[in-house]
């Protein structure tokens, strides 16, 4: 099962997310302070985080930027309200592997989080459970 | 005492030195002074008679001064005088020639004669003829004489002052007051009718001028010398006539020419320099082995008359009841002369109170100019803030009509399809939530867009480039062309962007709004360490100055920039655009922990 690491500071959009996840994924960690992201993805090697773009004083983007300088290899899913080209494109070049606007998580959260893990098996990713 | 014992210290240290040596002897000359140093007259004659002889002798004159009748001595110690003398000479060469000055000395000189170096030949000089009619010259005796005609004095007086009804006669205490106080009285009795005569021989110092002082305007003051007052003490003639000159009431006259300036009025004078001239022409001549029988001549006079013009002005003599041929000195002694210190003072004060009034006026004035800047300066703030808080109202409004008109609209709509969704069938069940689900993502953005409007949230995230290029991008959908050209530029703290954004923003919505603009162009640029913005475009153009006073816009711009340190400058042109620039140096730019995103 892909280990998915889940970033949101907001309660209700964890909690969604979180329950999308659960059953095609092992969800090993729900967290709400940007601050712990690095630190807990070094220890529980997540295979895919989805990462909230908007992070109250934080952006998406940084964390992005700080676990890639980090070392961390998990790919990364951009969640976010913006239906914005240009924003999406800023994600990627921050290191995301996709980008899913919220009112579609129903739709495509499950399916974008195993293509991203598929990926990032296929690069041989060592953190990878199978 | 201290003066007379000073004078024979003195004459006794000359007479101790050692004769020059030369092939020629200096001729000694004994000069015996009546009075100590003080007396005017005496003075002047003295030193011109010593300067005078010298030259005549060419420098072969030893001339010892010694004063015989010490003032302020009650009784003169004539005897101890004499011995001093003969045993100050008793070792050396004796005097070639004894002169005496005054009236005094010649007395004293007289009076000893036997016992003074009878061989020795005597020039009685610088000395009233009526001193020297108790007896006549000696054969080995000369005199250069004068006369005072202090009657003719009066008669000047008169002259001048016709009304004049009383004369002080200031002439001291001593020697000179006893011998002169009964001729003067004798030679005075002419004018008993007319004058009466007031004597100060009998006062003291203070007296004498407190007598002066008090002394009724039809009076005035004959002053022959002071010398010595009636308690001992001496007084120079300079000292006495200032004084008198200072507290007296009326005119002052004097019969010498040694006096003028000192005080007196003037008339005809007894010149005290031409005795001293003539003393010593009779003097080289004696010395030179003429007899002295032979030198005699008639005694001086008066000269000339001269007056002081200060003293004329002083009392109001008109010059025309001067003597004819008469002569004004002091005369040129105009305004600046007489008060140039008082003048420059004043001109001195005058010009400090000048330059500090100027200064004061100067310094009113910049406050008065600062007080307005800052007053303009408050009136600025006062008015920007009450168009802010219009401003703020009118976007209230405006967001509470997007709520209402908008998004509330489309919640209701969606509360109703969630209803019909509860009580449909399984058919329409698919059809109704994806109904639900289009007005959810509808409602999503149209809060996006007011947010976005509220705040630009790819400001924060992505940057000032990308949020340019966003802001240009969605105002192209207007129908603006826009072209946006920049530099790659260091990440800016959101102080910096957010104000920066907004002012380009307002540029950009002003071209859209008013100018009928059909392209703009956007430069951002990175120069020197700093940044620079500018928007410019091909529309209308505005009047700058009369925009600053209107609305909120251009306020606001500038307010925005110059809180971040930067500057402004907008200029349009009717009919030829309008350019907007931006500049904040680099000092003002700090290196952000927000990166720009687009890099």
């Amino acid at each position: 099962m892909t280990r998915v690491l889940i970033v949101d500071d907001h309660e209700n959009v964890l909690a969604l997310v979180t329950e999308l996840l659960k059953t095609s994924c092992t969800v090993v960690g729900a967290l709400q302070d940007p601050a712990v992201v690095v630190d807990v993805a070094l220890r529980t090697l997540p295979d895919v985080v989805v990462l909230d773009l908007n992070l109250g004083d934080v952006t998406g983007l940084q964390v992005a930027r700080d676990l890639r300088e980090a070392g961390s290899t998990a790919a990364v899913v951009m969640i976010s309200g913006y239906d914005d080209d240009a924003v999406r494109q800023a994600a990627m070049a921050a290191g995301a592997q996709a980008y899913v606007v919220k009112t579609r998580l129903v739709a495509d959260l499950v399916r974008t989080v195993d293509e991203a893990a598929a990926k990032t098996a296929d690069a041989g990713h060592p953190g990878r459970s199978g | 005492m201290k003066h007379s014992l000073l004078a024979v210290v003195v004459a006794g240290l000359v007479l101790a030195a050692p004769a020059p040596a030369g092939a020629q002897r200096a001729k000694q000359v004994l000069l015996l002074q009546s009075v100590d140093r003080g007396n005017l007259p005496l003075d002047y004659f003295s030193g011109k008679f010593r300067v005078d002889l010298e030259a005549q002798l060419g420098g072969h004159v030893n001339v010892v001064e010694l004063v015989v009748v010490p003032p302020g001595l009650v009784a003169s110690p004539e005897r101890a005088v004499i011995t001093y003398l003969m045993s100050a000479f008793a070792d050396g060469p004796r005097p070639d020639l004894i002169v005496t000055a005054g009236g005094p000395a010649a007395a004293f000189v007289r009076r000893h004669r036997g016992e003074l170096f009878p061989g020795t030949p005597v020039l009685f000089a610088s000395v009233d003829e009526r001193f020297l009619q108790d007896a006549p010259l000696a054969d080995n005796e000369s005199a250069v004489t004068v006369f005072n005609s202090f009657a003719g004095d009066v008669d000047e007086i008169l002259q001048l002052f016709p009304r004049t009804s009383r004369v002080f006669v200031v002439l001291g205490s001593g020697e000179i007051a006893r011998f002169w106080r009964p001729v003067l009285e004798r030679e005075f009795a002419r004018f008993r009718n007319r004058l009466t005569f007031e004597w100060s021989d009998n006062q003291s110092y203070r007296e004498a001028l407190r007598h002066a002082a008090s002394l009724p305007r039809d009076s005035a003051i004959l002053y022959l010398t002071f010398g010595s007052d009636i308690d001992g003490g001496s007084y120079a003639d300079s000292r006495a006539l200032a004084d008198l000159h200072a507290v007296s009431p009326v005119p002052i006259f004097g019969g010498q020419t040694a006096y003028l300036g000192h005080g007196i009025v003037g008339g005809t004078l007894v010149s005290s320099e031409d005795l001293g001239l003539r003393a010593a022409a009779v003097a080289a001549r004696i010395l030179h082995g003429e007899s002295p029988t032979k030198t005699r001549t008639v005694s001086q006079a008066a000269g000339p008359p001269v007056f002081d013009g200060r003293e004329l002005r002083r009392w109001n003599v008109d010059k025309s009841r001067l003597p004819p041929d008469s002569e004004v000195l002091f005369e040129d002694a105009n305004i600046w002369d007489r008060y140039s210190v008082q003048i420059l003072a004043t001109l001195v004060v005058v010009l400090a109170q000048g330059f500090l009034i100027v200064g004061l006026l100067v310094q009113k004035t910049r406050r008065q100019r600062a007080e307005q800047q800052v007053q303009a300066g408050y009136e600025r703030i006062r008015e920007l803030g009450s168009r802010l808080l219009k401003a703020q109202d009118t976007e209230r409004s405006r967001i509470a009509r997007e709520l209402h008109d908008d998004i509330s609209q489309q919640m209701a709509t969606l509360a109703a399809d969630v209803a019909r969704l509860g009580q449909a069938g399984a058919e329409d069940t698919s059809r109704l939530a994806g109904a639900a689900l289009a007005r959810v993502e509808q409602i999503n953005q149209s809060v996006h867009e007011l947010s976005h409007r509220l705040h630009p949230a790819k400001l924060r995230l992505l940057g000032l480039t990308a949020a340019l290029q966003g802001l240009c991008t969605e105002l192209e959908q207007s129908g603006l062309s826009i072209t946006f050209i920049h530099d790659a530029i260091q990440p800016l703290l959101p102080d910096l962007t957010v104000p920066l954004f907004r002012v380009v923003q307002e540029a950009l919505h002003n071209t859209l709004k008013y100018s009928g603009a059909r392209h703009a162009t956007v430069l951002l640029g990175a120069h020197d360490g700093g940044l620079t913005l500018v928007v410019t475009d091909d529309g209308s153009g505005f009047d700058v100055d009369a925009a600053w006073n209107t609305g909120l816009g251009l306020a606001s711009m500038r307010e925005r920039i110059d809180a971040i340190g930067g500057a402004l400058d907008i200029r349009s042109w009717p009919g030829g655009g309008t350019r907007v620039s931006i500049t904040v140096p680099s000092d003002r730019l700090r290196p952000s922990a927000v990166s720009e995103a687009a890099s």
